[in-house]
């Protein structure tokens, strides 16, 4: 059988799988497969569309809608109900519920996961910045400001594989104020709307007035980049995601690290976020052995490794007792899981490879949100 | 004695045609299931509308009919068009120099110089991708790094995120990769142009330029023309080396087809779509290719 599900940048992730294979040992010789983030949606579909997947594939249970509307993938309600729930009832049920697509189940979470800012301490320190629990975009601008005169390095850093993130967040953000994210989620906000003007020029003004590591060329970074310019002290904030805590924390080795919230462009925050899950394809040979992996790398028993390496699990059965991680899941409170990014994969390509760096190079604004509201109204059609 | 009547000459034919159908049939086979077989595959799947998953409906014409008015396709059309047609220009270009000055070395300098020149035509094309990122890294790669140390350094750019450089970033990479390949081609042409013909021309007090481009260039046409091909067909099918150096952005400012393609089909689903869009780019690689070759057509000289 085959596992697409190695998690390497997790230091529990081989340690995981190698127990999952340990506990199945006498009925299946399982291939586990590492995780490639970056291209992982058409690693899926290049899978599924051979006619040979994995027998489970890691994926967002929050982004699932482009396997669910093209059924390609399992539904696991009736193995999550089974015996009065007990699987069901394993998991947070929150997170669970990111995977739920018109009443039924098709992902399982392994660990929530969200948008978060590391913070170099000393350097905030040295420019006379708190470490804020929340607080507004004009704040981060005045902190970025502050920082890069006083501690003359770079405020922020991001990888473009994460890019996507300053819009994704800014548009939940603004929406949660407005009172429009349900219509948002739903595609009912048009893009002309402003919401999708301010937070194109708020993100703008933070590459404009070169807060953006490293100033020109901040488009094109890598997230490897981002986080040896942190790690180097050449960046006061670096956007990561909220699992990897652990890792950035260890690399980071001698600096004063702390993790601060998302800033907000509107009056409340709401960053981006969900979980990190599995899934089982529609077209995976044998279904019954293909849930019986899932049951046993998601059991408490393999999941307690995930704990006990700093990790938040998703297994309500599992404790985190570290501190780091601790701090983390109180920011999970404004996590949103439904965003208008979801619509359709056309939407979020755009947000992915365009959005930002077209308005950012210079096309103007009618032209980068009217090519969004297009895809918004195929999407919707569709 | 041998039989020499035309009937066993013909019978003596026959058999060796047999036997060289028989060697040819396992190779005819691999390049039937790897490139007849798929290539048929892929027409039929661009009159379709397919999500990978699902039945298949044939949709005729539709999905060229909507690429051929899809920006995004052009664009990503007129990149790899770009990016091949420059490629292969420039590779040639260098190419061909670096024959000539290769040429005129002496034996043991020659070969290193050989090696060295076509050592990146041997390289991965992922390693040179990511060594040339690194290189136009904005902060701290080579290219700005020597820029600022000679005191040029207000030339220095962010060279993948620029959209009047990005293109043409690739396209250095894609000579620097490439010319090792005209060169060897042009300098093993060279090696056949007899010395009687360079003597001559000394004689007649021709310097080595007016002997390059009045003896070497006409006879080696013919490995021009075979070098012109066959790089610009490598460099239409770039797909590695922008994936590595840019994934096609800074917002698919260097988006090829073959980029768009899999985001068609896999991101997308839309394989019939994709599909139309692989046909349209193999029409445009033939209509170059011949265009070059008709542009190319050498006489065969016997020296």
């Amino acid at each position: 059988m085959t596992f697409y599900g190695k998690i390497v940048e997790y230091t529990s992730g081989e340690k995981m799988v190698a127990a999952m294979q340990d506990q199945l040992k006498d009925k299946y010789e399982i291939d586990s497969i590492q995780v490639d983030w970056a291209n992982l949606e058409k690693v899926v579909k290049t899978g599924i569309a051979s006619g040979s997947p994995a027998d489970v594939y890691e994926f967002w249970p929050q982004n699932m809608k482009t396997f669910v509307t093209a059924q390609q993938a399992l539904d696991l309600t009736p193995y999550l109900e089974a015996n009065g729930g007990e699987w069901k009832n394993a998991f947070n049920q929150t997170l669970l519920d990111l995977g739920k697509y018109d009443g039924k189940y098709y992902a399982v979470p392994l660990g929530s996961n969200f948008s978060v800012v590391y913070v170099n301490k000393d350097i905030f320190d040295k420019a006379g910045v708190e470490v804020p629990t929340e607080w507004t975009w004009d704040k981060f601008l005045e902190a970025s400001k502050a920082i890069k005169d006083k501690a003359g390095v770079y405020p922020f850093a991001i990888g473009k594989d994460l890019q996507n993130w300053l819009a994704r967040n800014g548009v939940m953000s603004l929406g949660v104020s407005e009172g429009k994210q349900d219509a948002l989620a739903a595609g009912e906000v048009p893009a002309t709307d402003a919401i999708f003007s301010t937070v194109l020029k708020n993100i703008k003004d933070l590459y404009d007035k070169q807060y953006w590591y490293p100033g020109k060329g901040a488009l094109t970074i890598s997230r490897d980049e981002a986080k040896a310019a942190f790690y180097q002290g050449k960046v006061a904030m670096l956007a990561e995601v909220s699992a990897d805590a652990r890792g950035i924390i260890s690399g980071a080795q001698g600096l004063n690290v702390a993790v601060a919230s998302w800033p907000s462009m509107g009056d409340k925050n709401a960053v981006l976020g969900g979980a990190d899950g599995l899934f089982i394809p529609a077209n995976a040979k044998d279904k019954d052995a293909s849930v019986e992996l899932l049951k046993s790398y998601l059991s408490a028993d393999v999941q307690k490794i995930h704990a006990d390496e700093g990790y938040a699990a998703a297994n309500v059965n599992v404790q985190v007792s570290d501190p780091v991680v601790q701090s983390i899941m109180q920011l999970s409170a404004d996590v949103q899981a439904k965003e208008f990014y979801n619509l359709g994969p056309k939407i979020s390509d755009f947000f992915d490879k365009e959005l930002i760096s077209s308005y950012v190079l210079g096309s103007s604004e009618s032209d980068v949100l009217g090519k969004l509201e297009k895809l918004r109204q195929q999407t919707i059609q569709q | 004695m041998m039989n020499s009547s035309p009937d066993a000459r013909i019978r003596g034919r026959s058999a060796v045609s047999w036997t060289g159908i028989a060697f040819l049939l396992p190779a005819l086979a691999f390049i039937s299931f790897s490139i007849f077989i798929p290539t048929v595959w892929n027409l039929l799947l661009s009159f379709q509308q397919w999500d990978g998953f699902k039945d298949r409906k044939w949709i005729g014409l539709r999905n060229y009919t909507e690429s051929l008015k899809d920006p995004d396709v052009l664009h990503s059309l007129y990149h790899s068009i770009f990016l091949a047609v420059m490629i292969t220009l420039l590779s040639v270009i260098v190419g061909l120099a670096l024959a000539a000055f290769v040429f005129r070395l002496g034996r043991k300098e020659g070969s290193f110089y050989r090696l060295v020149l076509f050592m990146p035509v041997m390289l991965p094309v992922a390693i040179i991708g990511l060594l040339f990122t690194f290189m136009y890294n904005p902060e701290m790669g080579l290219v700005n790094q020597f820029l600022r140390l000679i005191g040029a350094g207000a030339l220095a750019d962010a060279w993948l995120e620029n959209p009047d450089t990005v293109l043409w970033a690739i396209v250095v990479v894609g000579v620097w990769r490439m010319s090792g390949l005209t060169m060897m081609l042009i300098f093993a042409a060279m090696q056949n142009i007899p010395q009687s013909l360079f003597e001559s021309a000394r004689l007649e007090g021709a310097g080595y330029a007016r002997q390059f481009f009045s003896i070497v260039l006409p006879l080696v046409k013919p490995i021009l023309q075979l070098s012109v091909v066959f790089t610009l067909v490598m460099s239409f099918k770039t797909y590695d080396l922008v994936f590595v150096m840019t994934e096609g952005g800074p917002a698919n400012l260097s988006k090829t087809i073959p980029l768009q393609m899999i985001d068609s089909a896999f991101t997308f689903n839309e394989f019939g779509y994709s599909a139309a869009m692989g046909f349209l780019l193999t029409l445009a690689v033939m209509l170059i290719i011949s265009l070059t070759s008709r542009l190319l057509r050498g006489e065969s000289y016997e020296y």
